[in-house]
């Protein structure tokens, strides 16, 4: 078993790699009990939101709160045992070895995490955009980046799809399911409306 | 009751009815492929067009479409990771595996004969049992339902693979996202921070396309897109079947499956979704390979499969007996029933002229079975070819049909914010290893459990040992219980074989 400050080979839980020469230091503890920290908490301070729920109180009778306390009693108790194991697991040097029945069901390696924040950001970024330019313009831009994050990179065919994307959701949409999609502002509702009118919705 | 049957095979072969099956089968395949639509909202799309029909079209449209749109489902749950409904997600554990195994078409194949199979064995059962099941249905109060939901949330312990407390932490997040907005028996807002969208509640639909669609893109971004060769489409994939010998290899798991899907569908409110998680949980603790489920294993596509297609023709029975609907498909056919004046109920067995309606609508049930699965044996070639797609194509695609699906919900933008927060969070969990399917069961099951705890609860005196003393809820309750701790011991004991050993944080199947 190793102790603090041993090093040891393998893998942590939070991916990064852990060699021979990787110390196991109180920090290393408290990574790997991180997340369940977080959940400890969050289920705490809604434990004391669901303590105050208001209603009005019969005789004998269990409040709005009575359930949610019920799940969040069991959360923080499975998150306190899942903290103090990954700790303890951390420290005793007990790595994370490749579970996996075979390499087939291993889950690739995250090697592009600020893509992901990217992506998140360009989503944002076009849910803001909707209701100002109208769900036509902005589903053309939005996918041409998002077939760019993704590795589709042959300009043409990427202007091509995110147009053909953006006319056939507008048209199974609005003309098919009667979805009242984004028109936008002036002037940008103009193209909107004249694409609505040659797809004949009303 | 055979030729009455017969009879009811004369009226769906009538050629406005039969037409109303194929677009019904369509229909139901094509909403429950689609992220954000599934076949609650297809059957809900197609109600306004049966007002011009008679009751039989109607009705044989809207169940061709609920009885396709627990097929269709799997695939893009086996293709893709994105199950169409919640009952296809059990399916992402052993169909998805199997097709990044390299054999998707075999995994495809297996769904397919479990959907024959549980559809034409429950309807067969309906035929012969409608009657004396619905007595049984009606005995089933409060703490017998909440029973069976907690029996339903304890499976998801057997699922948990290595890790139980990451599996209980993601299920009571789930649970805990069910009881936001107001509450239904005091009106008291909860964890609502003021947002006026959170006191309508969070919809299932944001919780399942935002954590498996939106989730799994972003998830694959950080992964650059990368395909296994099973994914890459490139391969020659062809429609595996199982051979007859195959087939009697895991014989107890159609028996079981087919068995459970039909009565548990009998029961109001333990839909599809909760059949087909149970089948898969039960499978994992007694089937002969439960060891190795969640590796790619036929059981695993088997069993929830037969289950929530099975549980179809199980719904049916207290809608058309009693008049309960079971499920929100079944609400919208209850719908249909009384638009056009017919009230569903054990009258229709009485007299002749609806009882003609009500074998054909029997017999739709057994057209739509073989109907779906033609269509599905070459639907699933389309699909295979979609795999040729590049991912990053695929991928805005798949987050397109995310976003404006959950907007076509109720045309509300706040909808959409709620898919990318619940998006972020699937990738958090991804990300931590927090297996992401007890949450989304949470989230289904919770409401359901909630009302039945709060109405036993408060009709007992809040007397906690009521989920006890019931003959049928004392039974769940004690396999629950059984089914809880059982992992635990296994765990347990593991760990004290193994003191050198190295638990996973890892997610489950």
């Amino acid at each position: 078993m190793a102790r603090a400050g041993q090093k040891v080979p393998g893998r942590g839980q939070d991916g990064v790699e852990l060699t021979s020469g990787t110390p196991i230091t109180p920090f290393r503890r408290l990574h790997a009990a991180l997340p369940y920290v977080v959940v400890l908490a969050v289920g705490a301070f809604l434990y004391h939101r669901a303590d105050g729920f208001e209603f009005e109180e019969s005789s004998g009778r269990i409040g709005p709160g009575a359930w949610p306390k019920l799940i969040l009693v069991l959360l923080l108790l499975t998150a306190l045992w899942g903290a103090i194991a990954s700790a303890m697991r951390a420290g005793c040097g007990a790595i994370e070895e490749s579970t996996e029945a075979d390499e087939a069901l291993a889950r690739p390696p995250e090697i592009y995490p600020y893509l992901v924040w990217v992506a998140v950001g360009l989503t944002i970024g076009y849910l803001l955009l909707l209701p100002v330019i109208g769900f036509f313009l902005a589903t053309i831009v939005f996918v041409f980046i998002l077939m760019y994050l993704g590795h589709y990179r042959r300009p043409l065919p990427v202007a091509i799809l995110s147009l053909a994307v953006a006319l056939a959701f507008m048209f199974v949409f609005m003309r098919v399911v009667y979805v009242s999609l984004p028109v936008g502002t002036a002037p940008f509702d103009r193209l909107s409306f004249a694409l609505m009118a040659a797809m004949g919705v009303h | 009751m055979l030729l009455d049957l017969v009879h009811g095979f004369v009226q769906v072969f009538q050629p406005f009815n039969l037409l109303m099956l194929f677009v019904g089968l369509l229909v139901g395949m094509a909403v429950s492929i689609m992220p954000g639509l599934g076949l609650v909202m297809g059957v809900v799309l197609a109600l306004p067009f049966t007002y011009q029909m008679s009751i039989e079209p109607a009705i044989i449209l809207l169940t061709a479409i609920y009885f396709a749109g627990t097929y269709a489902g799997c695939f893009t749950a086996i293709l893709y990771r994105i199950p169409g409904e919640p009952m296809d997600v059990p399916m992402l554990w052993d169909g998805y595996t199997m097709g990044r195994r390299g054999s998707p078409a075999k995994a495809l194949g297996w769904a397919l004969v479990a959907a024959l199979i549980g559809g034409l064995v429950s309807s067969a059962v309906m035929v012969l049992l409608a009657g004396p099941m619905s007595d049984v249905a009606l005995k089933f109060d409060s703490p017998d339902y909440f029973a069976a939901v907690f029996f339903g949330l304890t499976t998801v312990v057997a699922l948990a693979g290595k890790s139980m407390v990451n599996s209980l932490i993601s299920l009571c997040v789930g649970l805990l996202v069910a009881t936001v907005g107001i509450d239904s028996i005091y009106g008291t807002p909860r964890f609502t921070f003021g947002v006026p969208i959170l006191r309508d509640g969070v919809q299932l639909v944001e919780v399942l396309v935002g954590m498996y669609g939106l989730g799994e893109v972003l998830a694959r971004i950080g992964q650059g897109l990368r395909m296994s060769h099973a994914e890459s489409g490139k391969q020659k994939v062809a429609t595996h079947l199982p051979s007859l010998r195959e087939l009697v290899a895991i014989k107890a798991t159609l028996i079981r499956s087919t068995i459970l899907g039909t009565i548990l569908g009998i029961v109001p409110g333990a839909g599809a979704t909760i059949t087909a998680f149970i089948s898969y949980g039960i499978e994992k603790q007694y089937g002969r390979r439960r060891h190795q489920l969640g590796t790619g294993l036929p059981e695993g596509i088997v069993a929830p499969q037969i289950g929530s297609t099975a549980s179809v023709a199980g719904h049916m029975i207290p809608l058309l007996t009693l008049g309960l609907p079971g499920s929100g498909a079944t609400a919208v056919i209850l719908a249909a029933f009384l638009l056009h004046g017919v009230q569903p109920g054990p009258m229709l067995f009485e007299d002749p002229s609806s009882l003609l309606m009500v074998n054909t609508i029997f017999a739709s049930m057994f057209a739509s079975v073989i109907g779906m699965c033609l269509l599905g044996f070459l639907w699933i070639r389309v699909i295979v070819k979609v795999l040729q797609v590049p991912q990053g194509v695929l991928s805005a695609i798949v987050v397109m049909f995310c976003l404006v699906g959950a907007y076509a919900n109720r045309n509300n933008m706040s909808d959409v914010w709620m898919i990318v927060i619940f998006g972020v969070l699937g990738y958090l969990f991804e990300k931590f290893r927090f297996p992401i399917s007890p949450m989304v069961l949470g989230a289904i099951l919770g409401p359901v459990g909630e009302s039945a705890f709060m109405r036993s609860m408060i009709g007992s005196g809040n007397d906690w040992t009521v989920f006890f003393k019931g003959p049928i809820c004392g039974t769940l309750m004690v396999g629950s219980l059984l089914a809880l701790s059982y992992p635990l011991l296994r765990e347990v004991w593991s760990a004290r074989r193994r003191p050198q050993a190295v638990p996973s944080p890892g997610s489950g199947p």
